[in-house]
């Protein structure tokens, strides 16, 4: 054959790799798979090429994997605990009162009670992650089945539907859930105290002491609040894709073929709409970082526990004395962490639209020369 | 025109359920509010049970929820709900901060549409060049930016270092109009009070705005290169018009859609911007919401919510009207 083929980089084989190993799994489940999905996984290891000539997507993907990592490994390697303090331990209170980076053993200084900000970060790291972790999914998931039932059959369900997520959209999303989780926090500190088993599970997947369980109320309320604000736009969204996509003929020949409705919208529209959502989504994950944070300053004075937005509120009161780091580095660990995750959907836009993808192929795409044969 | 009315008693008639979904929605706030805050706001552990059983019976704190719901729209629609803590009536009290609020909001729709909208015909005009490529990081960088973080980045540049602003009060001119400090002193001529509110409100505003700035940008790229590839632009250019009428008939078209989006923003901010009021001191909306949470002032907060919702609806309805209205393509 003469077609095209690519100049394989290093980044290519490491995909190459990537995606042969996936196979490799997914054949052990279903033994069919890979000769019935062969196109697709052809389409996927383009996906990747094109993904691997974008510096900006690249740097993008180790950014948000960073933040995954450290989410997860952070408190395991932070050099103290979150409520360490310098000033309790060593009793130098002149050193470590507001001590700037590089101090004898806090790497990027203390705040006004000594407290090492390295490992504080490392701590915040774990809650963003699991915060996270805990808001996209299910706010997602209700998203896309609300939005594709009302898509789907649209008439009164969709009426219905839409009108309930337009109550919604009709607040300031940042105020309602600002009071959602103001209004929310003492319920949530009273579900905690009452119940052993949440303490337990709380401490554990935030890697906070035991007693400082009862602080992550506010965390888990802003989690709570995330979950009734965020839903809405993916039913909107979802929705608009349903209706596009409900009109072409492969649905038409799904319904002929008496296939049901459930098995139309999750294995025809959904694989079909699911490009445009996963951008969204992974937009969203930093946008998740981002307004946590920002509900975490807000509510900063009231919360005891090392998350960013809360390191920044209680670090901004020292500004005046010239303790930049307590609100600039906190700060940028939450850019960085953000920025990551939008630079990586930004190209995940471009890779996952079939137009915009194809230019990318072009510019990076070899003629064959001679016989320098590739494994395809 | 009779298609335009048409058009609004249809948009208006579609504003009264999702008001009612607002009350609603404002309601379930007040419903999951602990449990008794009556002791709280009777002064604590040692409070009188009188006063405390005074405001269960004032609140219908222990009544069943349609009640409350009648009493809370009650209280609202006849501004009626007299805050607990500090005696004065709360719509009132929110809606005298709105002034600060929509001095803040305009100040930020100020930066929002003299550079978003700029950069964003340059980065077209220079497609796929270094510009365009900085224009789209800053765009990235500009939605990933913490708000507090680049407030107090300004705060420590520009007022701890330099001492180029100020950031404490609100400068009022003598003169009370509309409320809006800006405008009044611009209304009366007050020079010296307008560079102060100027000083004051500079930052902010660019805060706020910031994030938007590059979205602005990036809608206004996209839509400027979607006019200038349509069909009467190449007619225009065929017969020959002069490159500036060119560029005019691309900008009108090309604008249409930025319209709504800047509209959207600016209700969005209109109801309040917590942190960047918080970060920066000023006593707006936003701000009274934050401070009523930590004197666990739920009246206030509740009718925060509410008014920010009402206020982003109707932005939204004159933004919608303003659209039908500028673009005669769309089809009530």
């Amino acid at each position: 054959m003469t077609e095209e083929v690519y100049e394989k980089k290093i980044l290519d084989r490491l995909s190459d790799a990537l995606i042969s190993f996936l196979v490799k799994i997914i054949t052990l489940f279903k033994k069919d798979w890979y000769r019935k999905n062969r196109s697709r996984v052809e389409e996927w290891r383009l996906m990747l090429y094109a993904l691997n000539r974008s510096p900006i997507g690249i740097a993008g993907l180790i950014l948000g994997m960073m933040f995954i990592v450290v989410g997860i490994i952070g408190p395991i390697i932070a050099p103290h605990s979150y409520d360490f303090s310098f000033i309790m331990a060593t009793g130098q209170y002149k050193k470590y009162f507001l001590a700037p980076p590089g101090t004898g053993g806090a790497l990027l200084g203390t705040d006004d009670l000594g407290r090492d900000l390295l490992s504080q970060l490392l701590y915040g790291a774990r809650i963003s992650l699991v915060v996270t972790a805990l808001v996209l999914p299910v706010g997602i998931i209700i998203g896309i089945l609300l939005g594709l039932i009302s898509g789907y059959y649209g008439g009164l369900v969709d009426e219905l539907i839409m009108r309930v997520t337009d109550m919604f959209l009709a607040f300031p999303a940042l105020i309602l859930a600002l009071a959602l989780s103001a209004a929310l926090t003492d319920r949530m500190a009273m579900a905690i105290a009452n119940n052993p088993y949440l303490t337990s599970l709380v401490s554990f997947i935030f890697a906070v002491k035991p007693n400082d369980a009862l602080n992550m109320a506010q965390t888990l309320s802003i989690v709570v609040a995330l979950w009734i604000v965020w839903w809405p736009g993916y039913a909107r969204f979802t929705r608009g894709l349903t209706l596009q996509e409900k009109n072409n003929v492969y649905v038409e020949a799904a319904k002929a073929l008496s296939m049901s409705s459930v098995g139309i919208m999750t294995k025809h529209i959904l694989p079909n709409i699911i490009g445009p959502l996963l951008v969204l989504i992974t937009l969203d994950i930093g946008n998740v970082i981002l307004v946590e944070a920002g509900l975490s300053f807000l509510f900063g004075a009231q919360m005891k526990i090392p998350d960013w937005g809360a390191i920044v509120q209680h670090g901004s009161q020292y500004l005046v004395n010239g303790a930049w780091w307590l609100v600039m580095i906190p700060g940028l660990a939450i850019l960085v962490s953000v920025l990551g995750w939008n630079l990586f959907g930004d190209t995940l836009r471009d890779i996952l639209d079939p137009k915009t993808r194809r230019s990318i192929e072009f510019k990076v795409k070899k003629k064959k020369k001679g016989e320098e044969v590739t494994q395809e | 025109m009779a298609d335009l009315k048409r058009f609004l008693v249809r948009r208006a008639i579609t504003f009264i359920p999702t008001i009612i979904g607002v009350t609603l929605i404002t309601y379930i706030i007040a419903f999951v509010i602990p449990a008794n805050p009556a002791r709280a706001w009777a002064g604590g552990i040692k409070a009188d049970p009188h006063v405390v059983a005074m405001i269960v019976k004032e609140y219908h704190l222990n009544d069943p929820w349609y009640v409350q719901y009648f009493f809370f729209m009650k209280g609202i629609l006849t501004n009626s709900i007299v805050d607990p803590l500090f005696n004065y009536k709360v719509m009132t009290y929110m809606l005298s901060r709105f002034p600060i609020t929509f001095q803040l909001t305009l100040f930020a729709l100020f930066f929002l549409i003299t550079l978003g909208i700029p950069l964003g015909i340059i980065s077209a005009l220079k497609k796929d060049t270094i510009v365009d490529a900085i224009v789209r990081v800053w765009a990235l960088i500009g939605v990933s930016v913490p708000i507090f973080w680049l407030g107090y980045l300004f705060i420590y540049v520009f007022f701890y270092m330099l001492g180029w602003v100020t950031v404490a009060g609100v400068p009022y001119p003598k003169v009370h109009i509309t409320g809006v400090p800006i405008i009044d002193a611009l209304l009366t001529g007050d020079w010296g009070t307008f560079a102060e509110n100027i000083r004051r409100f500079i930052l902010p505003g660019f805060t706020l705005g910031f994030a938007g700035i590059g979205v602005i940008a990036r809608l206004v790229r996209n839509s400027f290169l979607d006019a200038m590839s349509s069909d009467f632009i190449y007619f225009a250019k065929m017969r020959g018009l002069k490159r500036s009428r060119v560029f005019t008939h691309v900008l009108r078209n090309a604008l249409v859609p930025v319209v709504t989006v800047v509209g959207l923003q600016f209700g969005g901010l209109l109801g309040g911007a917590p942190i960047t009021e918080t970060v920066f001191g000023i006593p707006g909306m936003g701000r009274a919401m934050v401070q009523a949470i930590f004197n666990m002032d739920f009246p206030v907060l509740i009718a925060g919510t509410f008014l920010a919702a009402l206020i982003f609806i109707i932005t939204n309805l004159v933004v919608d009207i303003l659209y039908a209205i500028i673009d005669p393509r769309v089809r009530f």
